[in-house]
């Protein structure tokens, strides 16, 4: 009898043990009802090229000009000719590279599709690395160069799974094969662990093997986190994005030059000349004019020299100077990881966080003061760092861009996921609430 | 001759048979027992109840904003049941509820009580009301995160005696279900504690024995 009557008990005292004790009334409570995704099934990776990000499913292709100017509506694009199914797209020196069905990589010049490129018909991946793009066959890995593959002689053999740029060299990841790993382009092999994706982090190379690790500083002094949380493959970092355009204030306003920049989240002082392309700098996410007088409700962030803008004749060739340390969001320089379904331990989908510390934490508690903290996974508040979801679904893919917005929502993040079945969720907060899925609401 | 006879024998018995009879209307018997109504259950009794219900959330009520939309909407439950009768009227069991919310946000919400009762049954006839009070715990899960606290549920519920074996009928309770987790934030956000309410709709069995 005295044993039965402890039964009770003991069952409460566990699990009050095993549970987190959050507060799940006040997360619901934040809620908001997501809008149907317009990209909907299993959208490929999220990449960007120019002023246009892009994404497609397998029967469509679509773009999002999302600089402050833009039109900031997903638009549905044609696809190449003779390709009814899409495998995946990749960018590269600008550039929007789409991989078909039938293994053909197509090349959009901006307006249509204007080269191609048909290796052996068996290419199953394609990915840009700052100007280089690569191309596998689940064998060997190829670099295009002007719509020509030139094999990877020595190294990489197996199946391409990413490839990422810190600036100064690309690299490649193989997830399976003969010989899997990081490889440096043009150096060595940096680790031979199956690499699902990599990416730049915190201006340092950091990649998801098959076994639920992030390696971290690859090119530096590695080091590995074990997880035991299976990541997806295309893990995407936290990103600074802005538009600058260069305006000859004279009788008749002229804008002189445009031009986006995505800056890999860091710390330190930048320089970029400009060009007729002009470099962004990695400031606050806003849209800026880059003269005297700012632009409406957007503001020239402190550090830029506009000095080197005043005047009739805008110098178009002058330094810029940012101290990005006074950057928030580029000083957190947080690294999202998506997560694949059935992932173990509490987080089986939505993303988590990891943090230049290299520390794993739970979107929003990554203990880093930034302009817009992430919630939950699945839940963005950001007032106050709880709420409103990306679904509880997993991720294939991640990525941020800043919220070009007027008013009350300009610098703040939309944060995108393509989830491996519910199509491209993405998050932002519009004027008084979290909004999913609005990117064409307005 | 003999086939004669037999009409005649019936009939003899036939009407012994009517006199019999009517000497049983004439002297009816008179019970003790008269005006007593015996009690359908005792001391020993049991009863397994099991109910499939509509649970709705009424509102959330913080301790210092009042009123919240809980954001969810009707859900669906499993009830079981058990009672232990202590005597004609009261009775002690446990229960052990399941139940899951679709949210706005296109989560779900699950919350899975379990507790002791303790009830007054009221008998009419074959219809029997018992009214008890459940207390108990709750686990609770949403996405990844999960609580456990407090549950309390008191409930109605309106029973047909089918057979001496089942009774079928309906039943409501109203749900208080805690969640204490903390202290508000010096900005005035974040979460505190906030008491979920809820009620259900259920109809269930019950098998005596």
């Amino acid at each position: 009898m005295k044993t039965k009557t402890l039964v009770f008990p003991a069952i409460f005292m566990f699990l009050m043990g095993t549970c987190t004790m959050e507060p799940l009334f006040y997360y619901t409570h934040l809620e908001y009802p997501p809008i149907k995704p317009i990209i909907n099934g299993a959208p490929s990776k999220i990449v960007t090229a120019g002023d246009y990000l892009y994404a497609a499913n397998r029967n469509g292709l679509w773009r999002y000009e999302y600089p402050y100017g833009g039109a900031r509506k997903w638009e549905s694009m044609s696809k190449p000719a003779g390709e009814s199914r899409i495998r995946t797209l990749a960018a590269a020196n600008n550039t929007l590279y789409l991989l078909g069905e039938t293994g053909t990589i197509h090349e959009w010049d901006g307006t249509g599709w204007s080269g191609s490129l048909k290796i052996n018909g068996k290419i199953q991946q394609i990915h840009g690395a700052g100007a280089q793009l690569f191309a596998g066959d689940g064998s060997a890995v190829y670099e295009i160069t002007s719509m020509s593959a030139w094999a990877l002689l020595s190294g990489p053999e197996g199946l391409l799974s990413g490839a990422a740029h810190d600036g100064s060299s690309a690299y490649i990841s193989v997830s399976d094969g003969v010989n899997p790993g990081v490889f440096k382009i043009g150096g060595s092999r940096l680790t031979n662990e199956r690499i699902l994706g990599i990416v730049c982090f915190d201006g340092k190379l950091a990649a998801v093997d098959t076994s639920g690790n992030i390696h971290t500083d690859l090119d530096g002094t590695p080091g590995k986190i074990s997880t035991g949380v299976h990541f997806t493959g295309a893990a995407a970092v936290k990103r600074a994005s802005v538009r600058i355009t260069v305006r000859n204030t004279g009788s008749t306003d002229q804008d002189l030059a445009a031009g986006s920049y995505e800056y890999t989240a860091g710390a330190g002082t930048f320089v970029f000349r400009l060009t007729a392309n002009i470099p962004i700098p990695p400031s606050e996410r806003r849209v800026f004019t880059a003269q005297a007088q700012a632009d409406g409700d957007y503001q020239v962030p402190e550090a830029l020299d506009q000095t080197a803008f005043n005047g009739t004749s805008p110098a178009l060739h002058a330094d810029l100077q940012f101290d990005v340390a006074d950057n928030e969001a580029a000083r957190a320089g947080i690294l999202l990881l998506g997560i694949a379904a059935g992932g173990s331990g509490t987080f089986r989908c939505g993303y988590r966080e990891l943090s230049p510390g290299g520390t794993l934490h739970n979107p929003g508690d990554n203990g880093v003061s930034i302009a817009y903290p992430l919630g939950r996974p699945t839940s963005i508040d950001p007032s106050t760092k709880n709420t409103a979801a990306i679904g509880n679904y997993p991720v294939n893919a991640l990525i941020i861009i800043p919220d070009s917005d007027s008013g009350d929502t300009a610098g703040r993040p939309v944060i995108l996921a393509s989830t491996q079945q519910n199509g491209l969720w993405s998050y932002r907060f519009r004027r008084t609430e979290p909004q999913w899925n609005g990117e064409n609401d307005g | 001759m003999r086939h004669q006879r037999y009409p005649a024998l019936l009939l003899c018995l036939l009407c012994i048979s009517v006199l019999y009879a009517q000497e049983d209307e004439e002297a009816p018997i008179i019970s003790d027992w008269s005006g007593y109504r015996p009690n359908v259950y005792s001391r020993g009794d049991q009863a397994f109840t099991i109910g499939l219900g509509l649970p709705f959330p009424l509102f959330l009520a913080d301790q210092e904003k009042g009123v919240l939309s809980p954001k969810m909407n009707m859900g669906g439950m499993v009830a079981l049941g058990y009672s232990y009768f202590l005597g004609s009227r009261f009775f002690l069991g446990g229960e052990l509820d399941g139940a899951f919310f679709s949210t706005e946000g296109k989560n779900n919400y699950f919350i899975v009580p379990m507790g002791v009762k303790a009830g007054f049954q009221f008998v009419l006839g074959r219809f029997e009301f018992p009214l008890s009070l459940m207390i108990g715990g709750a686990a609770q899960q949403r996405l990844g995160g999960s609580y456990f606290g407090l549950f309390v549920k008191p409930s109605a519920s309106a029973f047909f005696r089918f057979n001496p074996d089942w009774s079928f009928g309906v039943s409501t309770g109203f749900w208080w279900v805690p969640q204490w987790t903390g202290t508000r934030d010096s900005d005035h956000s974040g979460p505190v504690n906030i008491h979920g309410f809820f009620i259900e709709a259920v109809i269930g069995a019950r098998y005596h024995f």
